[in-house]
């Protein structure tokens, strides 16, 4: 099988260093996966396949990171938001559809009642606290060590331009342990205004933790016990799991949820969902920014909803994401190397089993991507709506081969 | 930026003067200044620390906070005076001589220190003036390579900013290679204690390999960019990146307190 070059990403790569910072930053940088085996630019997507400036096509399992959940360019998704963007999209008002996106997201889960809009997971999260302090007269927040929950001061895993001030009332808790918890809300009986929490663990460069059974009933009793509220960040699982939020597949019951990624299918939006309880709250908390009423995001995100709904495509996810592993872990036996895969089928971590340092994992995930199917060696991936049996058979077979170099390598 | 003096001073106790030992080793002129003391030569800074310098037979060694008493020194009352000392200003430390014999071990010590500044304070002359000697520039990388990993144990420790270090990096060797054979150091980290290291380490977490001993240079002197490097694979990282992450930061903050025009 042909291996994929990537002359054209690096030739514009090179240009874009000298005028971005970083030449592209955050979490599609380069530096976070094995430059020279993975296109830096993508020029156009298709279904659950997208196409870099070399002219490569890639099987996405990736998907945008997360926001591609039905498809690229699903027809109903882009109809809806066509529709909306000859209407109007950033206007003086808000455009009907918000009401009617609002009403879609109340009726789709047992614990919204109200539901405000932006443009990304940060937005919400970091406004969620607010809310959870308003309501509460409180300052401090738990949230659980190695989670992430967006790029803002208080959360960010970066370093710079932070002050001390910054996360003086975040307090650190570990995920799964209740007693780890349970201290905090005790030395602080009357500080926390709520613990945020992604439905499950999701550390960067580390495996995923699935919540254990007592989990969230220790928490959410915590949290009624000590009078804060529980959040969840569902910005990265949301509409992969359940509709009504991902912590109901956990049997969890949330005060405030916040989505973003999946929601848009690609449109930039995010929300917050939340009880009756809370909404005094969320009305006295400023919310705004200049392109966070887009009525055409709004649209598409209405649309997305109704498609995941009438197209059952959480169930779909799991199906492919289920044959995608059990054929890697079947490939991996073959080829006498364990892999490990943790986190639900569609959003899994693979790894190496008995690797820390990636390595195998790194070269792995190149030749994959090299031979047309993206995978990230360090972050999870998404499985989407749109793969199809036959996206995971072709993807097989490029694994196949990977395994082969992986062994010709490590031995 | 705002720099605190103490951490000058450890870096130039610590990650610059050790380097007389590399000095030695290489260069002749270098050479030729110790060979011509026996004996051991201590720096120390109230607060700080000390570093010794112990001359052998032409070669040198430097071990931090020997104990003891070495057989002639300089003591600094303070940080903001040795770093004047090391920034080619006026400054005037307190001399222990136990012993009228031991004076001239100080003039070694300025001759060793100011060939040192000859070399590794413009590189760039330096390495002119060899006629582009690649033996020398691969000591000056050398060097370079050497002081940051030094320099960033001392910024992890002391620099505020860099307080979140020991708590948020793993556990890990962190190796930094020039391919072909050239230059290797290394950093040794456990519960956020960092030691650096010269040469290879056996299995490393991290590894950061630049292509070759050129584009060590132009990166080091700050013309090529890093990210630029990564991208079109002059530079490639592997292992468990988080390491890497988190020692880049402090080398950018090495860049502040031993740059700080740049």
């Amino acid at each position: 099988m042909d291996t994929y070059s990537f002359d054209a990403s690096q030739e514009l790569f090179s240009r874009a260093v000298k005028v971005i910072p970083n030449g592209i930053y955050g979490h599609t940088s380069p530096a976070l996966t094995v430059p020279g085996s993975y296109p830096y630019y993508a020029v156009r997507a298709e279904g659950a396949h997208y196409w870099d400036m070399d002219g490569n096509r890639y099987i996405d399992w990736m998907c945008a990171y997360g926001p591609m959940a039905l498809g690229y360019n699903h027809p109903k998704v882009e109809e809806a938001a066509t529709r909306q963007r000859e209407l109007g999209d950033t206007l003086n008002h808000p455009a009907p559809v918000m009401v009617k996106l609002a009403e879609k997201m109340v009726e789709i889960s047992d614990t919204a009642d109200w539901a405000v809009f932006g443009k990304n997971g940060s937005d919400m999260t970091s406004w969620s606290l607010q809310v959870a302090r308003e309501h509460t007269g409180r300052d401090k927040i738990i949230m659980c060590k190695g989670a992430y929950h967006g790029a803002h001061a208080w959360c960010t895993p970066g370093h710079g331009g932070l002050t001390q001030a910054d996360r003086i009332n975040v307090l650190l808790g570990e995920y799964n342990n209740l007693q780890s918890i349970k201290t905090l809300f005790e030395n602080n009986p009357d500080d926390v205004a709520a613990i945020i929490l992604t439905p499950f663990h999701h550390p960067a460069f580390g495996d995923m933790v699935m919540p254990e059974e007592s989990w969230y009933p220790g928490i959410r009793k915590l949290c009624d016990e000590y009078g804060a509220l529980l959040i969840i960040d569902d910005v990265r699982a949301g509409f992969r799991l359940h509709m009504g939020g991902s912590v109901e597949y956990f049997n969890g019951k949330a005060d405030l949820i916040c989505y973003s990624k999946a929601l848009g299918n690609c449109y930039p939006i995010s929300a917050c969902t939340g009880r009756q309880a809370y909404m005094s709250a969320a009305s006295k908390v400023f919310l705004t920014g200049s392109f966070w009423g887009s009525a055409v995001s709004m649209a598409a995100a209405l649309a997305a909803l109704n498609v995941m709904e009438e197209e059952g495509s959480i169930e779909k996810m799991l199906h492919i994401g289920t044959l995608l592993q059990n054929g890697l872990k079947e490939l991996g036996d073959a080829h006498g190397m364990k892999l490990r895969i943790t986190g639900p089928p569609s959003i899994p971590f693979v790894s190496f089993a008995d690797e820390t340092d990636f390595r195998r994992n790194q070269l792995f995930c190149a030749e994959v991507t090299k031979r047309g199917a993206f995978f990230h060696p360090h972050h999870n991936w998404f499985v989407s709506s749109a793969h199809t049996e036959d996206d995971v058979k072709k993807t097989l077979v490029m694994a196949d081969e990977a395994m082969k170099e992986v062994k010709k390598h490590f031995g | 930026m705002k720099l605190n003096p103490a951490v000058l001073a450890r870096l130039n106790l610590f990650a610059v003067v050790p380097r007389m030992v590399e000095l030695v080793e290489f260069d002749q002129q270098a050479r030729s200044i110790a060979s011509t003391c026996s004996g051991s030569i201590e720096l120390s800074a109230r607060g700080l620390g000390s570093v010794r310098l112990v001359f052998r037979n032409g070669s040198l060694d430097v071990i931090r906070d020997a104990g003891g008493s070495a057989d002639t020194g300089l003591w600094f009352p303070g940080p903001e005076l040795l770093n004047k000392l090391f920034a080619g200003e006026k400054a005037i430390p307190v001399p222990y001589v136990w012993k009228p014999w031991n004076l001239p071990k100080l003039v070694v010590f300025q001759k060793l220190a100011e060939r040192l500044d000859a070399m590794l304070g413009d590189p760039e002359k330096a390495l002119a003036d060899s006629g582009d000697d690649p033996k020398t520039k691969e000591f000056l990388v050398r060097c370079m390579l050497y002081t940051a990993l030094a320099g960033v144990k001392e910024l992890v420790e002391y620099d505020e900013k860099l307080a979140w270090f020991s708590k948020s990096t793993p556990d890990g060797t962190f190796l930094i290679q020039v391919a072909g054979d050239g230059p290797q150091a290394h950093l040794f980290i456990r519960n956020g204690v960092v030691t650096p290291g010269k040469g290879p380490v056996a299995n490393p977490s991290t590894t950061l390999e630049i292509k070759n001993l050129d584009i060590a240079w132009e990166l080091l002197q700050g013309r090529i960019d890093a990210m630029g490097a990564l991208g079109s694979c002059d530079i490639r990282m592997t292992g468990f990146l988080p390491i890497a992450d988190n020692v880049n930061v402090a080398m950018d903050r090495l860049g502040a307190y031993l740059q700080p025009s740049a």
